[in-house]
């Protein structure tokens, strides 16, 4: 251990205390990848427990200019809480505390470890909830919500977290805090809130979140339509906007989920089946009964092998149990499985599907589809063996062929994972130098010097190829789905 | 400076054609490029020599914003107004900065779609000049700001790059979201060329119900009401007496609440059942329903006022404050009457915003009285931590009162921001927060 290093840990433990500072190597394992396929060791761990504990974390590591990564629950599918370039890492949760509850106005104020579902649950007693649900949800942190501007299954019709939050207190990269935005709707000057939101922590570190809360639907109702081909799913899916719906969510699984999700919970979808569709709609009793028929008949126009509907909880859970149990039912298909997430414009779902399809028959590799087909959000996953030579490498080069293809089509590298670690290599898909040059002077103007969370985003020219995603899987509890 | 040349000079001579003043500051020169290219070669001579650039959509908002620290050319965006791409089944479109309000509602309209921005004067609104100013309409309540709508963007900097951010997706996390700079940033970092958008579709029937109450508390606590039951209202305003007259709704005391329903039959019934129920339980003294051919009339009159060329005001103010705040705004405003006329005050109880406008005759104004007003109103408001930002005045007043009434928290980011976008401070110059 050098002088700095003992220097820097005493300077942490001065800051949070002894016992919550970790450096030995043993103990730091665990802090050392996230849910996505990337791994680094951190040099340190200091888990602060107020704004002026991250502050003075920060002020430790801009002296001593050691890299320093905000972190949640861990939870994230692109590296971004990774220590690329070692350093300190700062889960921030230990700040769990839901600092305010305004129900007349419908703001809370919460700190940056307040796990997504325990705001919804908390605020439940007053009839209201927070809209953006990750598929992580009973594990990942508002903070980290934040950092990679998180969505989720329901974020068609609701938006995604910039859209629900009003303000952040921020500690910038000289330890200075600050409030951009606030609880007001509307605030004056440039959007800083908006533009940290999907930062990936490389801006600043956020240390209180005010969201908006939106009221709880009266009435939710799940429908479930089974179509023999993956084309009249998709068709389906242009139908339902095109009528005019916007549902709470629209998903879609091809025929490998349905059998992987078939065999692990026994949803009870019939045999041949090519392709489900899942519907919710959500709000007054009457919009409900009334979309859902519009989606009914709308389904019933591309020859569905059976359509099932649920208003009940406990129904509405079956419906979903099938497309909620398919990432961990992918497991039984393949050792491994590569998951890409890209987005494309809906209207071109049919063709990027069937070119998906020929990627997989042309390498013999088979590709499982599950999509938020609604927001255009798809998530192929690559199903391989790690222990046979060159497999993890042909996984790779599929799963950047696919990205390619979704750029192609006029969508984008990611839809709701974010670039990270994983995808850095790919912007210059999507960005022109000038683009690019753009986003780097955003990060001088925080004036970071590559203290937060160096490495991400940006293409550095070096390619990560350990594929352990099942951890995260693993990691984000039961139930737990993308 | 003197090498600067316009390549297209607009006749200034022409009634039709704006002046191009702002804040009595002359332009050195207009142009009205006709391609991409032609506005960035603008741009970036004009930052070569020294001059300040100003971008013009409709020119409806110009009277945003401090006195311009010195002039130079104002680039007029209108004759890049195409419509880039519409996909109707994607439901997201790409607009020129220059498409008007008015034209990007007709293309949308035939697809039975919208876009959920609702700025005064559709007609002249540009796309560029409503993101650029970051208007945001009563009657689109539920939708929110204009940025909730914005999937990508496509900028040119002060050096005259272009850069893009975004895409034509609705769900997209890749790399920063830098279109937030250019939203409510008055063009201050860049002016905006083309922008993407996710549209909405507009609901099968609609229908509007205005209700008159004797007391401020009446309206707003109804207001309130409707804001945190399960009914989904299009837009949500309350106006004082002054405003329905103005806008030829209403002469009689009180303060009325307007509510936008839309829906399906079944839902829409609904929710104009309970509207109504929910009226009558906060003592409303009367209540109109107007079917759907008299929605858009009130609340076109409703964004409009202060704004269109026919209401002109004195001066025209916008507080940001909480829901629960409003009826506090209401009751502290009405008390400021100006020597020649009432405020004219429309609120947005759900934002918590709320738009007011004195009209009258300028050539008997007093500047102090004017001051005044705006002070008072300010140190009131501090209580609930409130802002009010001057949106119109006479460019005189502009010299005793901070239009944007300081500077916001974050202002330190703001002009390192400007620095690396802007650093010879050649767009907009000085009109923004802080004098950015």
């Amino acid at each position: 251990m050098t002088m700095d290093i003992r220097a820097i840990i005493s300077e942490l433990q001065a800051v949070v205390g002894d016992d919550y500072v970790i450096y030995k190597p043993e103990d730091l394992i665990v802090f050392e990848y996230d849910g996505s396929v990337d791994k680094a060791l951190p040099m340190v761990v200091a888990l602060p427990n107020s704004t002026e504990e991250v502050s003075g974390c920060v002020k430790v590591a801009a002296k001593h200019d050691v890299p320093i990564v905000a972190r949640g629950a861990g939870t994230g599918l692109s590296g971004g809480a990774v220590a690329a370039q070692g350093g300190i890492v700062l889960p921030l949760t230990r700040m769990t505390r839901i600092l305010d509850v305004d129900v007349v106005n419908r703001v809370a104020v919460v700190e940056p470890g307040v796990i997504n579902l325990d705001l919804s649950e908390h605020v439940s007693q007053y009839g209201l909830y927070y809209a953006p649900d990750p598929s992580s949800q009973r594990a990942c942190t508002l903070g980290g919500n934040v950092a990679e501007n998180s969505g989720g299954p329901h974020c068609l019709a609701y938006g995604v977290t910039t859209n629900h939050v009003l303000g952040l207190e921020v500690v910038y990269a000289d330890g200075s805090v600050e409030w951009v935005g606030g609880t007001h709707r509307e605030s004056l000057g440039f959007d800083i809130r908006g533009i940290l939101i999907g930062s990936e922590g490389t801006l600043a570190i956020v240390t209180k979140v005010a969201v908006r809360l939106l009221r709880k639907p009266e009435a939710v109702k799940t429908l479930l339509a089974i179509f023999k081909e993956l084309d009249d799913a998709s068709a389906a899916v242009s139908g339902i906007i095109g009528a005019g719906i916007v549902p709470a969510a629209l998903e879609m699984m091809d025929d490998l989920c349905i059998s992987a999700a078939e065999a692990a919970v026994h949803a009870g979808y019939p045999e041949g089946a090519g392709a489900v569709l899942l519907v919710e709609v959500d709000g007054l009793h009457e919009a409900v009964e009334e979309e859902v028929a519009a989606v009914e008949e709308v389904c019933n126009l591309y020859d569905p092998i059976e359509i099932r509907t649920a208003t009940e909880d406990a129904e509405r859970d079956k419906l979903w149990s099938g497309r909620k149990g398919v990432l961990g039912a992918l497991g039984r298909l393949a050792p491994n499985y590569l998951l890409v997430d890209g987005t494309v414009p809906r209207t071109r779902l049919v063709e990027v599907l069937s070119r998906i399809k020929a990627i997989s028959e042309r390498t013999g590799y088979p590709i499982a589809n599950l999509l938020h087909a609604g927001d255009g959000n798809l998530h192929p996953s690559v199903l391989f063996d790690e222990r046979k030579p060159g497999d993890t490498e042909n996984a790779l080069k599929i799963g950047g062929e696919i990205l390619e293809l979704c750029v192609e089509v006029g969508g984008v590298l990611s839809g709701e994972h974010g670039i990270g670690m994983e995808k850095q290599e790919y912007m210059p898909l999507m960005f022109t130098d000038a683009d690019m040059e753009a986003m780097a002077a955003l990060r001088r103007a925080f004036a970071t010097n590559s203290l937060f969370n160096p490495g991400k985003i940006f293409p550095t020219g070096s390619t990560s190829a350990e594929f352990l995603q099942t951890a995260a899987i693993q990691r984000a509890g039961p139930g737990a789905y993308i | 400076m003197t090498s600067y040349r316009p390549v297209t000079t607009v006749n200034e001579s022409s009634s039709l054609q704006p002046s191009y003043m702002i804040d009595g500051v002359a332009p050195i020169s207009v142009v009205r490029p006709t391609t991409i290219d032609e506005l960035c070669g603008e741009v970036a001579a004009a930052d070569r020599d020294g001059v300040g650039v100003f971008p013009w959509g409709g020119g409806t908002k110009m009277s945003l914003g401090n006195i311009p620290q010195r002039s130079g050319v104002v680039i007029d965006t209108t004759a890049l107004n195409r419509v880039v791409s519409h996909n109707a089944g994607d439901m997201t479109a790409t607009f020129q900065a220059g498409a008007t309000m008015e034209t990007v509602g007709e293309v949308l309209g035939q697809a039975g779609q919208f876009l959920a921005v609702d700025p005064p004067s559709p007609g002249r609104a540009t796309i560029g000049g409503i993101l650029a100013s970051g208007a945001s309409g009563p009657s689109r309540w539920q939708f929110g700001h204009p940025r909730d709508t914005v999937i990508g963007m496509k900028v040119v900097q002060a050096d005259g790059r272009i850069t893009k951010s975004g895409g034509q997706v609705v769900k997209n996390v890749s790399g920063y979201d830098m279109s937030r700079l250019h939203i409510g940033g008055l063009g201050s970092l860049g002016l905006i060329l083309e922008a993407s958008f996710k549209l909405t579709p507009i609901p099968m029937y609609e229908s509007t119900i205005t209700a008159r109450f004797q007391t401020v508390d009446r309206a707003v606590q109804c207001a309130l009401d409707i804001f945190n039951s399960h009914v989904t209202p299009l837009a949500i305003a309350t106006f004082n007496r002054a405003t329905a007259e103005l806008v030829n709704f209403d002469e009689r005391p009180g303060t009325y609440l307007a509510i936008r329903l839309g829906g399906r039959p079944r839902t829409l019934d609904r929710q104009m059942n309970e509207v109504r129920s929910t009226c009558e339980r906060f003592l409303a003294i009367d209540i109109v329903q107007t079917d759907s051919s008299g929605p858009n009339r009130i609340w076109r009159s409703l964004t409009d006022i202060g704004w269109d060329p026919g209401t002109d005001p004195v001066m025209n103010l916008k507080v940001f404050a909480l829901p629960n705040q409003i009826e506090q705004v209401h009751n502290l405003i009405e008390g400021h009457r100006l020597s020649t006329s009432e405020a004219a005050i429309t609120s947005q109880p759900g934002f918590g915003t709320a738009e007011v406008s004195w009209f009258g005759d300028e050539s008997t104004l007093d500047l102090n009285e004017l001051s005044e007003i705006v002070r008072r109103i300010r140190s009131e408001l501090s209580n609930v931590s409130g802002t009010v930002v001057v949106q119109k005045c006479p460019t005189d007043l502009k010299d005793l009162v901070d239009v944007w009434g300081g500077e916001p928290s974050g202002i330190g980011v703001m002009r390192r921001l400007k620095a690396q976008y802007d650093p010879n401070n050649t767009m907009n110059p000085g009109r923004f927060v802080g004098n950015i």
